[in-house]
């Protein structure tokens, strides 16, 4: 007897997006992804500015049309079926979005009139044991409270799927990691599958179970962050001090970009990013780490995804 | 959906205080002069007015009443304006704000159905402004009422679109057209701008719409007995030739003697006016409202397309 296999909860196949198609200013911001978030996984999606991290979560939650290809939440299409789509789903936004004006419990009021299976004990539960006051305007709330709100109603939303659209941005170190610490209890506990694109790489990488890395519009990595620890390594690791082409990184899945600050100047954040992830698996292994500065690409080498910071 | 309306309010407490505010005192400053007018003259006098039998007392009476009027002469124009202007700022911002503040992108996140969404947010809202242009549009029919005495304003075309039901269409209408344009553009002072545009043509539309549908109600009567004093709308002047047909008046010259009647070629013609009777504003009012309604229903239809299909950010 076969077992059923189950759809993965989030699945694009070829996904193209394309902006400023009417204006003549075309911006491509997917270029035919095809992606598969398997079930009860924590998927960190990084990489530059541009990449179309947000796109693509924007794209499960329904937010953007796909110009080519299609996507799946749950084997729905959350562009054409919206409605259907979006109660799979929970989505925290990017710089956490909350009303101002609004206190938390008005929030939490909020996401219970508007989602049917809404369970406001849960998201409540959160917020107290994070001695949030529910009281409080939303406006007169730290950054980290305010990301935290966003996650609680996200979590609220009992849904199969947790949308996480660069939600560590704007949080220090300890706000991150208390973020994320909520996020993976979350979704132990409910067995749902997230999807979290940060820039920081270091932090997500203990609350992370795969990591996908876009460049470009395109998957560059798509694998478990086992395995991409295991098979990448870094290349120049004065990358961060010297000029701002690329450097190229073999692996099981390919060569993984990467960029750097202009010379001289603050690394930027990406800078960090990237690095900071390869730095992390840049430890120490007999034999390999003597010779780890091994190939760094010219810029006229270099593939579409090079840019100048 | 309690819920919704009672958070669609909170969010847009100041700006409905603010036109709430300004609706309730204009409104009771417009019950005061109202009450003022009435105590300034008698009927009597006021009937008078226009024939030599005014007595000096009454002449006084008629000073203070044209006074009063005079003075407070630009608090209907406050009363008028401030149905859609209150609509305009009050519109533009419900769904425009959202965006431009990125909560749409939470709210239309958690909610399957995006127009249940911005019913929740348009509906109560609209509601509380419907009830105070309503305020304002029963507070400027009274005062034109008491600064109108011989004719009910009721049966009235006396500056009928600045009052009573046009007016809280017509302040409704150009909320609708904000909320759209609001969602379209999704930030709040460039919309402000295209709105109050879209707001203007839309009224302009409106009346000349109106101008054009209410010649259908018009009758001939004599020229003599057919005035606007009576509340009725005077349309078109007419001379009616002996053949019985009738032309504009620019287009023959005639005489006339001493009595008004008129002589050579035209001997026998008269002059007509093309009025709508008072007793037909009801009516007309009626159906301007429903046609300006039916605009803002068209809006309204428009803006959940719009907030259907648009992107939060």
């Amino acid at each position: 007897m076969t077992a059923a296999v189950e759809a993965p909860p989030l699945q694009t196949f070829a996904v193209g997006k394309t902006y400023g198609r009417r204006f003549g200013r075309r911006t491509e911001a997917l270029r035919d992804v095809d992606l598969a978030i398997p079930a009860g996984s924590i998927t960190a999606l990084v990489g530059p500015n541009g990449a179309g991290k947000s796109t693509l979560i924007r794209g499960f939650v329904g937010f953007e049309r796909p110009t080519s290809g299609r996507m799946t939440v749950m084997g729905i299409d959350p562009w054409r079926d919206r409605g259907r789509a979006v109660v799979h789903t929970g989505y925290v936004p990017q710089n956490a979005s909350l009303y101002r004006s609004l206190t938390v419990a008005h929030h939490l009021d909020m996401a219970a009139s508007l989602r049917p299976r809404f369970d406001r004990d849960v998201a409540r539960r959160r917020l107290e044991e994070l001695d949030i006051p529910l009281d409080r305007l939303a406006g007169e709330l730290s950054g980290g409270q305010q990301a935290q709100v966003a996650l609680a109603l996200a979590i609220g939303c009992r849904a199969e799927v947790l949308l996480l659209d660069e939600p560590l941005a704007s949080l220090d170190p300890l706000a991150r990691r208390e973020f994320l610490a909520v996020l993976v209890s979350a979704v132990r506990a409910e067995g749902s599958t997230a999807l979290l694109s940060s820039h920081v790489i270091t932090d997500i990488e203990a609350a992370c179970d795969r990591l996908v890395v876009l460049g470009g519009g395109r998957i560059l990595l798509d694998d478990t962050l086992a395995a991409a620890v295991a098979d990448h390594r870094i290349t120049d690791p004065d990358a961060r001090l010297s000029g701002y082409l690329i450097a190229q990184f073999p692996g099981r899945a390919g060569e993984l970009a990467l960029w750097r600050a202009p010379e001289g100047g603050r690394p930027a954040e990406l800078d960090e990013v990237v690095l900071g992830y390869l730095s992390s698996a840049r430890r120490p292994r007999p034999g390999r780490d003597s010779g780890a500065a091994a190939s760094v690409a010219a810029p006229a080498a270099a593939d579409a995804n090079e840019r100048p910071l | 959906m309690l819920t919704q309306a009672r958070l669609a309010i909170r969010l847009n407490r100041f700006a409905l205080f603010v036109v709430g505010a300004i609706v309730i005192v204009a409104s009771l400053a417009a019950l005061i002069v109202a009450a003022a007018l009435r105590a300034a003259a008698t009927p009597e006098c006021l009937a008078s007015r226009w024939d030599s039998s005014a007595t000096v007392a009454c002449q006084a009476q008629l000073t203070n009443f044209d006074q009063i009027d005079g003075t407070w002469a630009g608090l209907k124009g406050v009363l008028g304006g401030i149905a859609p202007i209150g609509g305009l700022l009050v519109g533009v911002s419900l769904v425009a704000r959202e965006i431009e503040e990125r909560t749409a992108a939470i709210a239309w996140s958690l909610a399957p159905s995006r127009t249940r969404w911005l019913v929740g947010r348009v509906a109560p809202v609209a509601v509380i402004l419907l009830v105070l242009f309503a305020i304002a549009a029963i507070a400027a029919t009274d005062v034109e009422g008491a600064a109108n005495p011989s004719v009910n304003p009721l049966l009235s075309f006396y500056n009928e679109s600045s009052r009573g039901l046009e007016l809280v269409a017509l302040g409704f209408m150009v909320f609708c057209a904000a909320v759209l344009v609001g969602s379209v553009m999704g930030r709040v002072l460039p919309a402000l701008l295209v709105a109050a545009v879209l707001g203007l043509a839309l009224t302009v539309g409106a009346f000349v719409a109106e101008s054009n549908w209410i010649q259908t109600q018009a009758v001939m009567v004599d020229a003599r007995d057919g005035s606007n004093a009576d509340g009725s709308l005077v349309l078109d002047q007419l001379l009616r030739l002996p053949s019985g047909e009738l032309v504009p008046t620019w287009s023959v010259q005639w005489d006339e003697d001493a009595n008004g009647n008129f002589i050579g070629p035209l001997a026998g013609a008269t002059l007509e006016n093309k009025v709508v009777p008072g007793s037909r504003h009801p009516f007309v009012e009626a159906v301007d409202a429903a046609g300006i309604t039916a605009v803002s229903a068209v809006l309204l239809v428009l803006t959940g397309i719009v907030v259907r299909r648009r992107r939060p950010t």
